[in-house]
């Protein structure tokens, strides 16, 4: 039977799979369908399941080290016919392999259990963006020297939103609430 | 609740938020102020003019990129007509 939930977060595996490996590498054609399967907002709620692209992370370095291993993505795309079957084959894959987790994992994970939505929404998260953003840039270029320096200065840049959220905001209404 | 006056690197956010009506993602904020915006602090004053309403933040449902969406900013109308207000204040100033 096929899980379709479980092919959604396939689908986001095999995307942050490719933007790691190669950036431009799938055809239009596979590009349009995939962008299609990926515009459905059934996907997009799948958008944010970090453990299975945290996985296909982690596949995908060990490809990058063996020359010798199958295309899997490239080939997983063909999502119309034996989808459930496929999907949970890939998925198969991916969880046979470690958990790598992508940069700022733990990071969002602290943020969200301390901070308000809204605090962890304005202040943390786009810098948690911004870091995967340009550590994906950095990987497919294979300078993986940039990649650590921006994921650690990531996790650095996130102390003034920290600040403004738990010092600043607080004091602010405190004042508030004094008349201040 | 916070002062509705902006800083002078808030004006400048609000300008380069004005000049681009599509909005413009942090990192390019960074890059179109010159040296004027810095990363450590960005979101920090994006958020305090959010706060205020002068900019309004969307997240984009295809992002076309893997991981966290990242949020686009663009300036609302408060932020338009505060921006207008304090420059017609700074004109007037310079006019005395």
């Amino acid at each position: 039977m096929p899980r379709d939930d479980e092919l959604v977060r396939a689908l986001q595996a095999i995307d942050w799979a490719a933007s790691l490996t190669e950036p431009q590498g799938l055809d239009p054609e596979e590009l349009e369908r995939f962008n299609r399967w990926r515009e459905d907002p059934k996907n997009a709620l799948a958008l944010s399941d970090w453990r299975l692209i945290a996985q296909a992370e982690a596949q995908v370095n060990e490809r990058l080290n063996d020359e010798d291993a199958p295309g899997w993505y490239g080939v997983d795309l063909e999502l119309d016919e034996e989808k459930g079957s496929r999907a949970d084959g890939l998925l198969d894959r991916i969880e046979s392999q470690g958990i790598a987790l992508p940069p700022g994992y733990h990071l969002a994970v602290i943020a969200r259990f301390i901070l308000t939505p809204k605090a962890y929404r304005q202040y943390v998260e786009p810098v948690i963006a911004d870091m995967q953003y340009e550590y994906i840039k950095a990987i497919a270029k294979e300078n993986y020297w940039l990649a650590s320096w921006i994921t650690v200065r990531g996790h650095l840049l996130v102390i003034p939103g920290w600040v403004e959220a738990l010092l600043v905001g607080t004091l602010k209404r405190w004042l508030g609430r004094c008349g201040l | 609740m916070g002062s509705q006056f902006a800083t002078d690197t808030q004006l400048h956010v609000l300008r380069l938020l004005r000049d681009a009506p599509g909005g413009q993602y942090g990192l390019q904020l960074i890059e179109a102020s010159g040296g004027k915006l810095k990363r450590g602090t960005i979101y920090v004053m994006l958020g305090r003019l959010e706060e205020k309403g002068f900019v309004k933040s969307s997240v984009l449902g295809n992002i076309g990129h893997a991981g966290l969406p990242r949020p686009i900013y663009k300036i609302t109308a408060l932020g338009e007509r505060a921006l207008l207000a304090a420059e017609v204040m700074n004109l007037g100033a310079e006019g005395i």
